[in-house]
């Protein structure tokens, strides 16, 4: 028999027991129901890694594959502010020198942070980030300095502790993270074609924000990949305990159908030309009429790549695919196409172009003088504004839509570019018998540089419209082809026999008599269309604003290239026979000396060969691939 | 006393203590009476190097100690074998652990190596660029006309 006191005992002994097991279920209850998820996630930080796998954005080269856009490795030097701890002047000091910044920069960042920095409320961030874009070289010369610095200790004698403090400075005090930038070689060659990019939103990679860096950047920027794994005491993953990994995968490089060198002489010629006639702006292209290839595109003002932000909203516009102007008297190509088209007339046809001005179907028409009665073929030499009108008239609406649309007018140009414009046709029920007597000879329409250039390319390639090019291929970061773009016949827009008037009629205008005479080169035969637009605005016309653009095809007989320069608003005269044109004769020359096209008038030929010297570019050459060049 | 007499003092005071031989009642050995088979192997000589192996008679052993016999040696067995997992498992994670720093090292080597490779082909692009000429051809320059009175369009 238990005594009484023994019973006290056992059952306070039992009491306390079952005390004991029900508070460690309450501990478990806390730690595996009430608190799970939190706990969960405490324990994933500390022995969890995961992360994003960030992808190298591809490159964008030219014809021959030298590289116009890349992506070039860069650090970001960061601090870490446990190890600095109390030792802030010292460490502000050091770094400050290491990485040249400024030393009271560096202090009030790391005090800052120490002090006032609390992300969620909390406890004060690891680290901060000091410097951004350090390259490699840099980097490595700064953490191999690091380590010899003695951050205001006296090495001689040195307590243990010290001497742990400064192992930890020396060794964890900067570490660096990896990113990207975007490094244009060539400037701003090419920049309002290639565009830029800045970083993501998200913080990681790079975004092309413009040009074709935009337009293509889901095939530019890659695939992210990412990992979950598992990592050590020290923070190191341990790639074996990986549960999910989806490796990056790296952008396409993109090729373009851009000639460098070509693109670099054009360039040069623009901005030339946009100084001496003190224009606002200016465009040229420069396209392969066999196979609708852009060789070169340049538009002025362009802009620094690396500095965008820098440059005037209006600077970062591509002048050749996302400006449009009216194209003035370049469009009575349409208009004499439509007419030859419809046999309404014949080149050797005569129309009236009275004494300077005229009133068609209601519509007060000036030419530049007094032209009289001329063949069709005169009047579109010497640009007669009348006898245009008059043949529009006598077309009517509907022929003369159609044979802009045909060619390309209104119509997406079929290249796939950020912020590209298809340009503005009136339909023919909209128009009136007033638009369709100035859309005759190029007014109420608008159209790029570009188009007016597809539109010289069709009548050169005997009236068949093919795609036009300007990006010849897509290439897999380790070479392989994933596309290749070839020509893609469109549709006939005129019949070869009208084409080859159409001919005529552009050499012509070279000729004497016409208004691009100045375009005529001693070595090489040519057609233009000039054209001088006033410029519109939401008030009417501007009186002395012009837009003035020249637009051909060299060699005469066999073109080889057509070539498209146009002058936004010049000040010194505004004529396109005599501000453009030169120019355009200049552009034609080089561009023939340097794709090895051969002079073709033949009292010139000898002489010029004679002259010829073409001296290559090896640095540039030397990149080059196989490609045959035009 | 002799030793007959300390039983007495154990046992109860009935028992009495039994002799330790019996007399022999037979009169004649058991052989002279009844005929039995003679071992007719062969005599081994008495200088044979290998005298004859007499093995010990076993005892039979009983159920419980076969039963008791198997779970031990299959515990021992058991164990054996969860010790001889666990080692390997512990050489596994050793190697594993080994070969994961490894791996980290060369990720880490690669990437170095791959961002080295991407700076300098950075850097060859970048002085491909400066070092080409912008114009490479200049043929012929045409004088740029001012505007004059009376041009055509």
């Amino acid at each position: 028999m238990l005594r009484s006191s023994q019973y006290k005992l056992l059952v306070a002994i039992t009491l306390m027991m079952l005390g004991c097991f029900a508070c460690l279920g309450y501990h478990l209850y806390d730690l595996q129901v009430r608190r799970h998820l939190v706990l969960c996630r405490i324990a994933n930080d500390y022995t969890r890694a995961r992360a994003q796998l960030e992808p190298w954005r591809g490159e964008v080269r030219d014809r021959h594959g030298v590289k116009l856009a890349l992506s070039v490795p860069e650090k970001t030097v960061c601090l870490s502010l446990e190890v600095c701890g109390d030792d802030t002047e010292a460490v502000a000091s050091t770094c400050a020198m290491l990485l040249r910044l400024p030393c009271e920069r560096v202090r009030s960042a790391i005090l800052f942070a120490q002090h006032h920095l609390r992300p969620g409320g909390k406890a004060p961030p690891q680290s901060i980030e000091l410097k951004h874009h350090v390259s490699l070289e840099e980097w490595t010369a700064v953490a191999s300095a690091v380590r010899l610095e003695s951050f205001g200790y006296h090495l001689g004698k040195l307590a243990p502790k010290e001497e742990s403090k400064l192992f930890k400075l020396r060794h964890h005090l900067l570490s660096a993270t990896d990113s990207q930038a975007r490094l244009y070689p060539f400037g701003e060659t090419l920049a309002t074609l290639l565009g830029y990019c800045s970083p993501a939103d998200n913080g990681l990679g790079l975004e092309g924000n413009l040009g074709l860096e935009a337009t293509y950047n889901s095939v530019l920027a890659g695939t992210f990949g990412d990992y979950i794994s598992e990592k050590d005491a020290a923070g190191n993953e341990l790639p074996l305990q990986r549960s999910v990994y989806h490796p990056a995968t790296n952008g396409a490089h993109v090729q373009l159908t851009i000639d460098l060198p070509l693109q670099q002489m054009l360039e040069s010629e623009l901005a030339a030309a946009v100084t001496q006639s003190q224009a606002r702006a200016g465009c040229a292209v420069i396209m392969d009429p066999s196979t609708f290839e852009i060789l070169a595109m340049a538009g002025v003002p362009s802009f620094d790549p690396k500095k965008p932000m820098a440059s005037q909203p209006q600077d970062l516009d591509n002048q050749c695919m996302t400006v449009l102007r009216e194209p003035g008297s370049v469009a009575k190509m349409f208009t004499l196409a439509a007419a030859l088209e419809s046999k309404l007339v014949t080149l050797e046809k005569s129309v009236n172009c009275e004494n300077g001005q005229c009133l068609v179907a209601g519509v007060r028409v000036r030419d530049h003088a007094p032209l009289g009665v001329l063949t069709v073929k005169e009047a579109f030499a010497k640009s007669s504004n009348i006898g245009f009108a008059k043949i529009g008239a006598a077309l009517g609406p509907l022929r003369l839509y159609q044979c802009m649309t045909n060619f390309g007018l209104g119509q997406p140009s079929g290249i796939p570019f950020f912020g590209a414009t298809r340009g503005r046709v009136i339909a023919p029920t909209n128009k009136s018998m007033t638009d369709l007597t100035r859309a005759a000879f190029g007014q109420g329409i608008k159209t790029t540089q570009l188009q007016l250039a597809i539109a010289v390319s069709v009548i050169v390639n005997e009236g068949r419209l093919f795609r036009p090019l300007l990006v010849r291929q897509i290439e897999s970061p380790d070479g392989k082809i994933l596309r290749k773009f070839e020509p893609q016949f469109v549709r006939q827009v005129v019949s070869p026999a009208t084409a080859q008037q159409l001919r005529e009629a552009f050499k012509a205008v070279v000729a004497s008599g016409g208004t691009a005479t100045a375009a005529a080169s001693p070595q090489y035969s040519c057609g233009v269309k000039t054209g001088t637009a006033q410029k519109a605005d939401t008030n009417g016309y501007i009186v002395g604003a012009y837009y003035s653009s020249v637009i051909g095809f060299m060699p005469a007989e066999a073109p080889r290239l057509v070539i498209a320069v146009a002058l936004d608003e010049p000040r010194n005269g505004y004529y396109a026979g005599t501000v453009v044109a030169p120019w355009f004769r200049a552009i034609a020359e080089q561009s023939a000396a340097l794709l090895g096209i051969p002079p073709d008038k033949a009292v010139a030929a000898r002489a010029a060969r004679a002259r010829f010297e073409v001296r290559p570019t090896p640095s540039i050459h030397a990149a080059s691939t196989s490609t045959p060049r035009l | 006393m002799n030793s007959r007499h300390l039983f007495s003092l154990y046992l109860e005071p009935s028992a009495r203590p039994q002799p330790r031989y019996r007399a022999i009642d037979p009169p004649r050995s058991p052989y002279l009476s009844q005929v039995r088979p003679v071992n007719l192997e062969p005599v081994r000589p008495a200088l044979d190097p290998e005298p004859p192996r007499l093995s010990p008679a076993s005892p039979a052993m009983g159920l419980v100690e076969k039963v008791s016999l198997c779970l031990m040696v299959f515990i021992a067995t058991a164990f054996g074998v969860y010790m001889a997992f666990g080692a390997g498992h512990l050489l596994g994670v050793r190697k594993e652990a080994v070969l994961a720093r490894d791996l980290h090292r060369a990720e880490v080597e690669l990437a170095a190596a791959n961002l080295a490779r991407r700076d300098l082909a950075a850097t060859l692009a970048d002085r491909l660029a400066r070092e080409s000429e912008p114009a490479a051809v200049r043929v012929v320059m045409a004088p740029v006309p001012t505007r004059r009175s009376g041009s055509r369009r």
